[in-house]
This record gives structure tokens, C-alpha cells and sequence, in this order.
């Protein structure tokens, strides 16, 4: 590099920084809204298949009339006698509506001493068993809750409302943080017999039942087995699930590819402008210079550390910006967007997530792109004759 | 040594503005020589400094400077002779009016990496000697046609040019200053350069120190 005409370069740009800046800025914006809206769907999706991963691979529903309903406990012991079947566990919970919040909580009962379908909530159970097998009613909840809680005065305990109308007392035994945000967060785990007494619950009867299956490959096979014996069921398994969440995505990617759209509309009017070609001034800059003895190619130098000081300063701070307003700030506006789904649930931390192949695709269809409408419009006037330029 | 040999120079060829600025110019110039290029408006002066500059090509004809056949350089090494071996003083000046007095005096050094010491030095000694150095951080585009003038013949001298091309240069100074720049062109011609000065300024004809005059009219020397 060389280093007088990097320098010319940066007196070049002060020389013109009204204009320099503003096009910094805008180009700086530009970036930012494309790696804030990647960062965040980044995020999610990481945080989307961290969940999906602690799902269970096939989930037994009792559908009447197209509505879930409560399914026997006894048809899990008529399961676990299919050829294939590892386990299949009977599960208690629901969703608990907190008014003050505006938002659901899942209730998940667990059997202590019994196999858990989760792994998280088998190091609950071994974390916290003293707190849920203790004769006061307690429950382990997830942070989101814990926040939620604590923001109603509610530090040591909640007082559940009963369908009858009832209040039950149930003191917090402790908080629990998973592998993710989204399974972690909005969780309350209490013993099985408190979520049947909270939600009116007979004890013939649980929610759904989770079936272990030793052999991923049996999963139809197994799935389609338990559908014969039981008519009235529905088998969820996993990937079911999966192409539902990517449904979630696909339908936000719309939002963010009209985002996406908007930002490259705009950045290839500034570039556009810029290719169109240099003001009366700026050529005849170039003529003068090639006059006194510059070479093309030292024109060329100096336009693109130009164009390499704006547009990579714009991209290290968008960057930058983006990563703070995202994981330190929440992205305010843009998450509520893309996390619509979620509004019933608390609120949750988007974890750190960088993608750098994502990182490169921004650089590669913004910075390069800068670069060369600066440089080919001064290339074209470095190639007249500056006696032409210049009279 | 500059050989010009029957160099013609039309411009928009072949088009309804044609215009024929220079028809078969031949003529010889020497080492050291201080030669008076004199002419109307429209002769031709300023279109043969350009060609023998290398700003521009001819339609015909060849420049030779120093054995070297410019006017068919292709466009690096013409730029590469204009640095090295000339100092252009333009009519208009040419300088770029939003960089300072300094910053314009020492842009043709830039390209070559030249240590910066040595580049402070060299403009430090050309703006000293034009009395100009008090202006050094003033925008040009603040100065007066005379003060411009300084910078420019500053420029043109920061590389220690063999060859000093003046295109008009008194056309905007005063009769002080116009006998500043007289003085100046008979240092440097003591030193030894080649000076081709294009001007219709009477004060230039006549000049004792001056070797030839040679006078255009219509694109042709009469």
C-alpha cells in the first residue's frame, strides 16, 4: 500500500465529508437493518432446533371432534407393549394464564422417582427433589417466570387459581435454566399431583403420553401402529413438528425478505448514483491529476481506499451496532416482528449467535458492490485524456 | 533534445465541427533552450505544449523527447514522463481549488512514495522561493489570480523538471508580478532547463535571454 495516497485518500474524503458522511450513514443504516434482522432470525432458528432437540420423538394425543382432549393413563401400558417401544410416559401439564403479565405459563408435572422425557427435567428432579417431594407444595420455574413473578410482588410463592375457583399456594423451590431460552423461560415443574390439583385433573387421565423410541427408524412403523390401536389418536413425532416450526419460518421469512428487499432497493439507488457518474469537479480532479503525472492506476488506488474507508467503516460499525442492538438492547421493534408467535409467552433473552458465513454474505453483496461503482466511473474518467478533462 | 516532426492535431475528425489546430509543425528545440512560442488566440500554442506534454495525441506527425517517442507512449509511461521530466505551468492554472497551497504543490510527488521528510523539504524550498510559503494551509480557492499563479509554477517546479512547459502564464498577473515571473524564467534558464513559453504577452517578445522565437498562425509556423 502506499502510504502517501492512502493519506491523499482520507484528506480526499474529509475534503468532501458533508457528503461522505452522509453516504457513510446511509450505507452504515443499511447494513445495520440487513444484520439485525439475520442476527435475530440466526438466533432464533438456533434457539428453535436447541428446542426441537430436547422434544420427544413421538407425542400421543387424544383428539374428539378435532380438539385435544385428556387421554387415559392406562393406554401407555398398551403402548409400551409394541414391539419397539422403549418407554412411554403419561404427561401432566397445561398452560396457566397470568393475567398481570398478559402471558401463558406451561405447567409441567413430573413423576419424581419415574423416568423423565426430558433431560432437563431429570436434573430438576435430581437437582430439586427435596423441594418437590417436601410435603409444602412447591414448583421449580424457569426464569421468564421467575421475572414475571417477582415484577407482581410475588417473591416465595403464587397463589394458583383453581377451576372451581379455589386459590392454591405453591412456594418457589428454585430456578432453573436449560440449554435454551425458549423450553426454559416460560417453564413452571411441580410435582404431577399438584398439576392434577391445579387444572382439575383425574388421575386416570393425563395430558398426552410420550413415547421412547429405541430405533429412529421404527418412528413411522411404531407411529402407525399406535394410530391403528387407538383410532382416536393422534401420533406427533418430531418431524412433524420440525416442518411446523419451519412453517414459522418460512411465513417470518417473508416479513424479513421484504425487509431484505427494501435495503438492497435502497443501496443500489446510492449505487445507482454513484455509477452513473463523478460531478464536473471530480473529473476534472482526475484530469489534473493525470496532467501533473499520476498514472492511472494511482488514481484508481486512491479512489478505492476511498471507497474501502466508507464502506468498511460503515460495515465494522453496523456490524457492531447491530450485535449491540440485537443481544444487548433485545432488537427492540424487529423482534416483536419476527417473534409474533411468542406474545402470550414471557419474554426471553435472544442468545449470542454469529453466524460468519451470514457476516461474509453481507460483506460480499454490499462492501465489493461500493467499491467498484466508486472505482468504475473514475476508471472510465482516468482513461480519457486528461488535456480532454482538464480544458 | 524535443524533435517535433510534422505533428498535425485535428480535432472532432471527421465530423461537422472539425477544427484543424496544428498542420504539419515540425521544429527542433535544444538542451537548455528558452523558446518563445507567440501567436494569436487559436494558433496553435497551447494544443503543441499539450502534445509535447503527452496530455494529448497527435493526429500525425511525432514528439521525440530525449530519444523517447511520447507522443505514441501509452498512457502509464506518458504519465510517468510527465512526472519525471515536466513542469507544466497551465493557463488556467489547473489546481484543485478545495486542497491547500501546500497539499496542491505536492501531489505530483505523492505517487512515487517518496519519503514525506523529503516531500516537506522539496515544498518547503519551491513555496519559499515563490513567496508563497506564508499561504502554505490556505485553500487556493482563497487566493488571488497571482498567488494561484505561484502555487502553480510551485507544482510544476517540485519535481526539478528538465523541461518547464508555460502555457499563458501572465495572462493573469499583474506588471509586478509579471516581472517576478521573468526573473523567474531567467533562473531557470540559467540552471540550465528547457523552457517553452506559449504566450501573446508583448513583454515576452524581444526577451535578451530568450534563444528563439517562433510564431504560429492557423496551426502552422510562419
Amino acid at each position: 500500500m502506499k502510504s502517501n495516497l492512502f493519506e491523499f485518500a482520507i484528506h480526499s474524503l474529509l475534503r468532501r465529508g458533508a457528503k461522505n458522511i452522509f453516504i457513510t450513514i446511509i450505507f452504515t443504516l443499511l447494513i445495520f437493518v440487513l444484520s439485525s434482522v439475520f442476527l435475530i432470525t440466526g438466533a432464533l432458528k438456533n434457539e428453535l432446533l436447541g428446542t426441537l432437540e430436547a422434544l420427544p420423538e413421538v407425542i400421543v394425543q387424544k383428539i374428539i371432534a378435532g380438539k385435544q382432549k385428556d387421554i387415559e393413563v392406562q393406554r401407555s401400558d398398551q403402548i409400551l407393549q409394541i414391539p419397539g417401544v422403549e418407554d412411554a410416559i403419561p404427561r401432566v401439564w397445561g398452560y396457566y394464564y397470568f393475567e398481570p403479565q398478559g402471558a401463558n405459563f406451561s405447567i409441567i408435572g413430573i413423576e419424581l422417582y419415574e423416568n423423565q422425557y426430558k433431560q432437563v427435567l431429570s436434573d430438576i428432579a435430581v437437582q430439586f427433589d427435596d423441594k418437590l417431594s417436601s410435603d409444602t407444595p412447591s414448583m421449580i420455574i424457569g426464569s421468564g417466570v421467575y421475572e414475571a413473578l417477582l415484577s407482581s410482588y410475588y417473591e416465595d410463592f403464587f397463589l394458583f387459581v383453581k377451576p372451581d375457583g379455589d386459590s392454591k399456594k405453591v412456594t418457589i423451590g428454585g430456578v432453573f435454566k436449560a440449554s435454551t431460552q425458549l423450553e426454559s423461560s416460560d417453564s413452571i415443574v411441580m410435582s404431577s399431583e399438584l398439576v392434577r390439583e391445579i387444572f382439575d385433573l383425574d388421575e386416570q387421565y393425563a395430558t398426552d403420553i410420550v413415547v421412547k423410541i429405541a430405533n429412529p427408524k421404527e418412528i413411522p412403523t411404531i407411529a402407525l401402529k399406535i394410530n391403528q390401536l387407538y383410532p382416536d389418536t393422534r401420533v406427533v413425532t418430531k418431524d412433524d413438528i420440525r416442518v411446523s416450526y419451519q412453517n414459522i419460518f418460512d411465513y417470518k421469512s417473508g416479513i424479513f425478505l421484504a425487509f431484505f428487499i427494501l435495503a438492497i432497493f435502497t443501496f443500489f439507488i446510492i449505487i445507482y448514483d454513484k455509477a452513473s457518474g463523478l460531478s464536473s469537479e471530480e473529473k476534472k480532479e482526475i484530469g489534473i491529476l493525470k496532467a501533473i503525472g499520476w498514472k492511472i492506476e494511482d488514481i484508481l488506488n486512491v479512489k478505492f481506499y476511498e471507497a474501502l474507508i466508507v464502506s468498511g467503516t460503515a460495515f465494522i460499525v453496523a456490524i457492531a451496532l447491530s450485535i449491540a442492538y440485537v443481544f444487548l438492547l433485545e432488537a427492540p421493534l424487529l423482534k416483536d416482528i419476527f417473534m409474533g408467535y411468542s406474545i402470550l409467552k414471557p419474554d426471553f433473552k435472544l442468545p449470542f449467535t454469529l453466524n460468519i458465513q451470514i457476516l461474509a454474505l453481507i460483506f460480499f453483496i454490499t462492501v465489493p458492490i461500493y467499491i467498484a461503482a466508486t472505482i468504475i466511473p473514475s476508471w472510465r474518467a482516468a482513461t480519457l485524456e486528461a488535456n480532454e478533462v482538464i480544458r | 533534445m524535443i524533435e517535433i516532426k510534422k505533428i498535425s492535431k485535428i480535432f472532432h475528425q471527421h465530423q461537422a465541427n472539425e477544427m484543424v489546430a496544428l498542420k504539419d509543425v515540425s521544429l527542433s528545440i535544444q538542451p537548455g533552450e528558452l523558446i518563445i512560442l507567440k501567436g494569436a488566440s487559436g494558433s496553435g500554442k497551447s494544443t503543441l505544449l499539450t502534445l509535447i506534454a503527452a496530455l494529448s495525441k497527435p493526429t500525425k506527425g511525432e514528439v521525440i523527447v530525449n530519444e523517447k517517442r511520447v507522443s505514441k507512449m501509452p498512457d502509464n509511461f506518458s504519465a510517468l514522463y510527465r512526472r519525471e521530466q515536466i513542469g507544466f505551468v497551465f493557463q488556467k492554472f489547473n489546481l484543485i481549488p478545495s486542497l491547500t497551497v501546500y497539499e496542491n504543490v505536492i501531489t505530483p510527488l505523492l505517487p512515487a512514495d517518496i519519503d514525506p521528510h523529503l516531500i516537506d523539504e522539496k515544498a518547503c524550498q519551491v513555496l519559499e522561493q515563490f513567496s508563497i510559503m506564508h499561504k502554505k494551509n490556505v485553500k487556493v480557492a482563497n487566493l488571488s489570480g497571482g498567488e494561484q499563479q505561484r502555487v502553480a509554477i510551485s507544482r510544476a517546479l517540485i519535481n526539478s523538471p528538465a523541461i518547464i512547459l508555460a502555457d499563458e502564464p501572465t495572462a493573469n498577473l499583474d506588471a509586478f508580478l509579471t516581472e517576478n515571473f521573468l526573473a523567474f524564467i531567467q533562473q531557470m534558464k540559467a540552471e540550465g532547463r528547457t523552457i517553452i513559453i506559449a504566450t501573446h504577452d508583448p513583454v515576452f517578445f524581444d526577451l535578451d535571454f530568450a534563444d528563439r522565437e517562433v510564431a504560429l498562425k492557423n496551426g502552422q509556423i510562419t
